[in-house]
């Protein structure tokens, strides 16, 4: 039996697949239904903000959104961070 | 989990109460087509029509929501093309992002999108409509290397979880939208018949029939990705430009 056959024949196959390519977290979240995923969502952000994560977007140069200014002025920002906390 | 609500659900579902016509998108609809990330900010695809833009500014203002950077909301700078940032202020929704478009490169109209669109419930019943996998696939197909990953991850995922149980349409969508040169391949394999016909629309699947060369399909798949790049940069140009000079009237 060919690889596709088998495949093709083995449900069993691609859950096994999904284990070896991908981190278990990944298998979860595709395990989840939409709904769930949405419920879920909730969960994430506001872990992630009591773990003191920041909602400010991350710079992204390549974004036609993000002026040669912004940029600036947030790299100017990171080194007042980083100096304030040597 | 502690109970506390969730700023990121909370725009999510006002923006669900208010009755503006609106789908959700980037980051936060592939969480839920499932990417297993996203980002922090909230996008919205919106109907940009005078009432529904009037609605729009209600519900902005409900969250307290600040208008940042270029341009104001307005349905000239939304038909444009343009995106509108936002930050809201009201304490349940503190510091969350906010950008709304209404015509994008590459992506059918709202109305289009609308029908086509994908639901996600809540328990309470609430429904919080996003963009279909397939339209927010092409959405992301712009110029920033962090897209292209993440168009991935979702068709991937979505490969891994359906291949065994393809739905109609499900191998057409694979064949037209997969990044991952070995799962590519195999679809060709799968399903011959949706190959031919996909391979006349898309270079990677024509290459996956000719050759058996994980690399020569790498290879066409790099060159598809590059051309859709240089695509979305020169689409971009003039709305860069139209940016700068929206920027220099702000500050003078």
């Amino acid at each position: 039996m060919t690889d596709i056959e088998r495949l093709d024949s083995d449900p069993a196959a691609w859950q096994a697949r999904a284990e070896s390519l991908l981190e278990p977290e990944q298998v979860y979240w595709l395990s989840l239904s939409m709904d769930e995923r949405l419920a879920a969502l909730g969960d994430i952000f506001r872990d992630f903000q009591l773990m003191g994560g920041s909602l400010d977007p991350d710079p992204d140069p390549q974004s036609p959104f993000w002026s040669r200014e912004e940029l600036e002025a947030f790299a100017r920002t990171q080194g007042a961070a980083l100096q304030t906390k040597e | 989990m502690t109970g506390l609500p969730s700023a990121i659900l909370t725009v999510i579902e006002t923006f669900a109460q208010s009755g503006v016509r609106c789908l959700l998108m980037g980051g936060q609809a592939c969480w839920i087509h499932g990417s297993g990330q996203g980002s922090k900010d909230v996008d919205f695809a919106v109907l940009a029509e005078p009432s529904n833009i009037e609605q729009l500014h209600t519900v902005l203002t409900s969250l307290e929501a600040e208008n940042i950077a270029v341009p104001p909301l307005d349905q000239e700078f939304l038909d444009a093309g343009l995106a509108v940032h936002f930050r809201c202020r009201r304490q349940d929704a503190a510091g969350i992002r906010v950008d709304v478009m209404s015509k994008m490169r590459g992506v059918d109209s709202f109305e289009d999108l609308w029908q086509r669109r994908a639901i996600a419930r809540l328990s309470t019943g609430l429904e919080v409509n996003l963009l279909s996998l397939r339209d927010l696939i092409r959405a992301k197909k712009t110029q920033r290397d962090k897209d292209w990953p993440m168009i991935s991850l979702l068709v991937s995922g979505h490969y891994l979880k359906n291949g065994n149980d393809p739905g109609p349409g499900d191998p057409i969508f694979w064949l037209e939208e997969l990044r991952d040169a070995e799962f590519l391949r195999e679809a060709v394999l799968r399903f011959p018949a949706a190959a031919q016909e996909a391979a006349s629309r898309r270079a990677p699947v024509a290459v996956a029939l000719a050759s058996s060369s994980v690399e020569d399909i790498r290879r066409s798949l790099r060159d598809e990705e590059e051309a859709e790049r240089a695509a979305d940069r020169a689409y971009w140009e003039p709305l860069k430009k139209q940016l700068e000079e929206l920027r220099r009237r702000k500050h003078d």
